[in-house]
């Protein structure tokens, strides 16, 4: 029978910065480490779904593509591979973790809930990027679009995560029926991709659909991309960031009190 | 553990229990710690208004294995989550040393280590990165997590599958490696929900080991469980709870106390036979499908023994073993039913 040398039985209760920091990292690598059978698939379907918008795109269209079609396509399809993981794959895996009963493990492990979601963010960073990447280059080959890239792309990026990501992780938790969380995911996924000034001018929408999207983050993603990628946009793009960090600090809000609800 | 076994092979399994578990526990603690307080905890569901906890007051010292013991839906799960911190008790109050839990569950999540009875989400990550990558969440030093995560491979005999994807490990050593998170850097309380189930019987005396060992560091252990002839060897003390009550707290022996002067008769009966007529000096009785467990009076074990004969003689029983009371018999007298090893065929 081997020895084992056990710590304290009392262990020293830890807080402050350093030790969130802390936490942050330690689960990010066990996030990472648990979906590894998924992150490598799932940034190629990132990449492929972003490569096959782009290119099916062209064959809504008989004759050549409209400029401005062209201009929203190349600017929005990488916002929809940045949000696609955070707003539909995070609440799927949230809510298979119930289904599981894996959940209230994770819940009793001892970090602070917002570690939780910062390990989130790194994964939807991680898988989102590549794909949105690899969908403007394909913009570029297959339309010859001109994007300026700004440094503005790297807050325009972080914030469209983090946005999704936010609105994910409250569905996810504050849903109680996994099949609820991701019915409503994929509602969103369609509504975003079908009925949004996301890959598509809102002029083209109807008078009430535009006045909805106005509200709803999925515009407003597509604007501060779009100004970074140095494209010209109607819309206000402070505004379109104020809308996003609201979106975004309502979704933490409400995954706050999800994840600190006791039964 | 005197057994006395019938012309058939012996139904003696309790002994093969005792073997499993290993010699019975003696807390060796003498150390400060924190003493956990549970007190006048209640719990009613707000949806469909189900009282699961009634009113439960315990204590469970540092170094202290405690046993809860109980059926299905008798609120031990219940309780134990009130003191992790994922549910939130309708009155009452829990402390841990001086730290109240129920004001503080992120406090509780520190202090205490909580092995659910649910699967462990552990299918991509390899056992010895889900136990080491546990212990760095639960805030242990890099070096001492990964030399602990060594010795508990080693302890629990989990070489062959050090390297072993979770999605590749059998029910019971998904289980073990479970364990070995929770405790890989354990809390001053570390809560073990039926920490045997799916566990082959050579791993299960050696988790056993683990547990006591537990103790003996100062951790004060929780053990939930409804297998009440482990629990026998394994815990210091321990409670019988049924609906959402404390029914019975003591140690193993204390529960023994009023039967001493009494033997239990188990019999073998066949499938299907009708239950046969009790004789007048059964105390009293239970059958858990073919087990059939009497409770008779020392005195009249002749008695009993031929009457067992006959019924093995008349094609009724298949075979008998008469023993001493065990915590079953006192677990039955309080709830009114066997427990798991009852169901699974133990006398």
């Amino acid at each position: 029978m081997a020895t084992v040398a056990l710590p304290a039985a009392t262990p020293r209760l830890r807080s402050g910065p350093v030790e969130w920091l802390r936490s942050c990292a330690v689960m990010a690598r066990w996030q990472l480490a648990s979906l590894r059978l998924f992150i490598p698939m799932l940034a190629a379907v990132e990449v492929l779904a972003g490569v096959g918008f782009v290119l099916g795109f062209g064959l809504f269209f008989t004759s050549r593509v409209p400029a401005t079609s062209v201009v929203y396509c190349a600017t929005g399809v990488p916002v929809i591979t940045l949000y696609i993981v955070g707003l539909v794959f995070l609440p799927q895996v949230v809510g298979m973790q119930k289904l599981a009963h894996t959940y209230e493990f994770l819940q009793s492990e001892p970090v602070p809930r917002s570690a939780g979601f910062v390990s989130w963010y790194a994964m939807n960073l991680l898988v989102g990027v590549p794909g949105m990447v690899a969908s403007l280059i394909a913009g570029w080959l297959r339309f010859g679009v001109s994007l300026h890239v700004s440094a503005a792309v790297i807050p325009a990026t972080l914030l469209v995560c983090l946005t999704s990501s936010a609105i994910g992780f409250a569905m996810g938790h504050a849903v109680a029926v996994p099949m609820v969380s991701n019915v409503l995911a994929q509602v969103l996924n369609f509504v975003a991709i079908g009925f949004s000034p996301i890959a598509m001018p809102a002029g083209q929408l109807p008078d009430w659909l535009a006045s909805l999207n106005r509200g709803l983050p999925f515009g407003s993603m597509g604007t501060i991309m779009r100004s970074a990628l140095g494209v010209a946009t109607p819309d206000s793009v402070p505004g379109a960031y104020a809308l996003l960090a609201g979106w975004t600090c309502a979704g933490l809000l409400l995954a706050a009190v999800a994840v600190m609800r006791r039964g | 553990m005197t057994s006395v076994n019938g012309p058939a092979a012996g139904v003696a399994l309790p002994k093969q229990a005792a073997e499993e578990v290993g010699t019975p526990v003696t807390a060796t603690w003498t150390g400060s710690g924190l003493r956990l307080c549970v007190t006048d905890l209640r719990k009613t569901y707000k949806r469909g208004g189900v009282v699961a906890n009634d009113g439960i007051t315990l204590e469970v010292a540092p170094g202290e294995v405690y046993g809860l013991l109980g059926p299905n839906g008798a609120g031990k799960t219940t309780l134990v989550k009130q003191v992790i911190g994922l549910l939130k008790p309708t009155s009452g109050t829990i402390h841990l040393g001086p730290h109240d839990l129920v004001a503080h569950p992120s406090v509780a999540r520190q202090l205490c280590s909580y092995l659910p009875q649910a699967p462990l989400p552990i299918d991509a990550l390899h056992a010895d990165e889900a136990i080491e990558l546990t212990g760095l969440i639960r805030g242990g030093e890099a070096a001492t997590v990964r030399r602990r995560t060594g010795e508990l491979i080693e302890a629990l005999q989990l070489d062959s599958w050090r390297r072993s994807l979770g999605t590749r490990l059998s029910g019971g050593v998904r289980r073990l490696v479970g364990f070995a998170m929770v405790t890989v850097s354990p809390g001053a309380v570390v809560i073990l929900d039926e920490p045997t189930n799916d566990v082959d019987p050579l791993r299960r005396r050696l988790l056993w080991n683990e547990i006591r060992r537990l103790g003996e560091r100062g951790c004060g252990v929780v053990l939930v469980t409804h297998n009440v002839l482990e629990a026998e060897k394994a815990v210091d003390r321990l409670a019988i709870i049924d609906h959402g009550r404390l029914l019975a707290e003591g140690t193993p022996s204390s529960f023994k106390v009023e039967s001493r002067d009494q033997l239990r008769l188990h019999l073998m009966l066949r499938p299907d036979a009708p239950d046969p007529e009790m004789p007048g000096l059964v105390i009293r009785s239970s059958r858990t499908g073919n087990n059939l467990v009497a409770v008779i009076p020392e005195a009249d074990a002749a008695v009993a023994i031929a009457w067992a004969r006959n019924l093995v003689d008349a094609g009724t029983a298949e075979e008998y073993g008469l023993g001493a009371t065990t915590l079953e018999d006192a677990y039955i007298k309080l709830t009114g039913r066997a427990s798991l090893d009852g169901e699974n065929g133990g006398s």
